[in-house]
């Protein structure tokens, strides 16, 4: 595979629905052996994180009544939240001179927040709607 | 739980799958308004709890949280449910999509079809983040964490996974 059919892969794995990590193996698996290679690339991508935290899961289910597990996930709690906040913080960078993005991003809040609509429906309306109005043509704003 | 119940996770975490644009975080509100809200399969602060976990474990944050929230649910049989329902619709419309692939990267309409998305997706970042900061009862504690991470984060120097860490050492000590 060359660089630029890679590219245009990961390009197109950030765009489609799914994590980026499986649908660029989805794809390399695909172009270099067909469905089935799609097939073995996935699994393979997904058995190892499978297997981690499902031991992981069970070693922290057991000993989640012990009160120092308790304090530790405050602070993960805590720091998930930072993590959040900072992710937010630079994603919202690119929309600063985007005025018809700023209102989009505030309209679909608002519908998610305050009017509590289900984020499927939030989802679609909020894709078609930026499609629509061809927001952030001038500026490269894809996430980071 | 309930065996009966193993297609109504599977189906969830389909739907999760087929509207997870933007990776993990973006689709945040839409696993907790499922799990939490509508089934009642688990709470605010157990979701948390998973997440915090699935951010920790190596593998897409996704992916992980669908294994998490259905070992919750179903034990192993959930968690191999939720892991092939999330999977299922991306690895469907992946293929597809990399079949037509050089139709599609060329065509401008794909382009405008994700610059499109990006305000949806920020807002959905928001949502999430403000779902999380209500899943805990509010400290002084946890905004001096989520502040020190923050502030770790945006020297992009220190890998998250280290930061995460020193979230749960201070955890214990704070």
């Amino acid at each position: 595979m060359d660089e630029e059919t890679f590219l245009a892969g990961t390009t197109l794995a950030q765009g489609a629905p799914g994590a980026n990590v499986t649908n660029t193996a989805v794809f390399v698996g695909y172009r270099l052996a067909g469905l089935w290679g799609a097939v073995v690339a996935l699994i393979a991508c997904l058995l190892p994180p499978l297997v981690m935290v499902l031991g992981l899961g069970l070693v922290v289910l057991k000993i989640s009544r012990q009160p120092v597990v308790g304090r530790i996930f405050d602070g993960l709690r805590a720091g998930i939240l930072g993590l959040l906040v900072y992710l937010l913080l630079s994603w919202l960078r690119p929309l600063r001179r985007d005025l018809k993005g700023i209102a989009l991003f505030a309209l679909m809040l608002f519908l998610l927040q305050v009017l509590k609509w289900h984020p499927i429906l939030v989802i679609a309306c909020g894709g078609l709607l930026g499609f629509l109005s061809g927001v952030g043509r001038s500026g490269d704003n894809e996430p980071g | 739980m309930n065996p009966a119940e193993l297609p109504v996770l599977f189906w969830t975490f389909m739907k999760v799958g087929l509207f997870s644009f933007g990776g993990g975080y973006p689709v945040l509100p839409l696993i907790a308004t499922e799990v939490v809200q509508r089934h009642h399969w688990i709470t605010a602060s157990q979701f948390a709890n998973l997440l915090a976990i699935a951010q920790l474990v190596p593998g897409p944050v996704l992916v992980n949280t669908a294994s998490l929230v259905g070992y919750q649910v179903g034990g192993f049989s959930g968690a191999l449910v939720g892991v092939l329902g999330v999977v299922l619709p991306t690895f469907i419309i992946m293929s597809v999509v990399t079949y037509y692939y050089k139709l599609l990267y060329r065509h401008s309409l794909f382009r405008r079809l994700i610059r499109g998305f990006y305000p949806t997706l920020v807002a959905l970042l928001a949502s999430a983040t403000v779902f999380f900061a209500q899943s805990s009862p509010f400290s002084w504690k946890m905004v001096v964490i989520a502040g020190l991470t923050c502030g770790a984060m945006a020297t992009r120097r220190l890998n998250p996974f280290w930061i995460l860490i020193g979230t749960a050492v201070l955890g214990v000590l704070l």
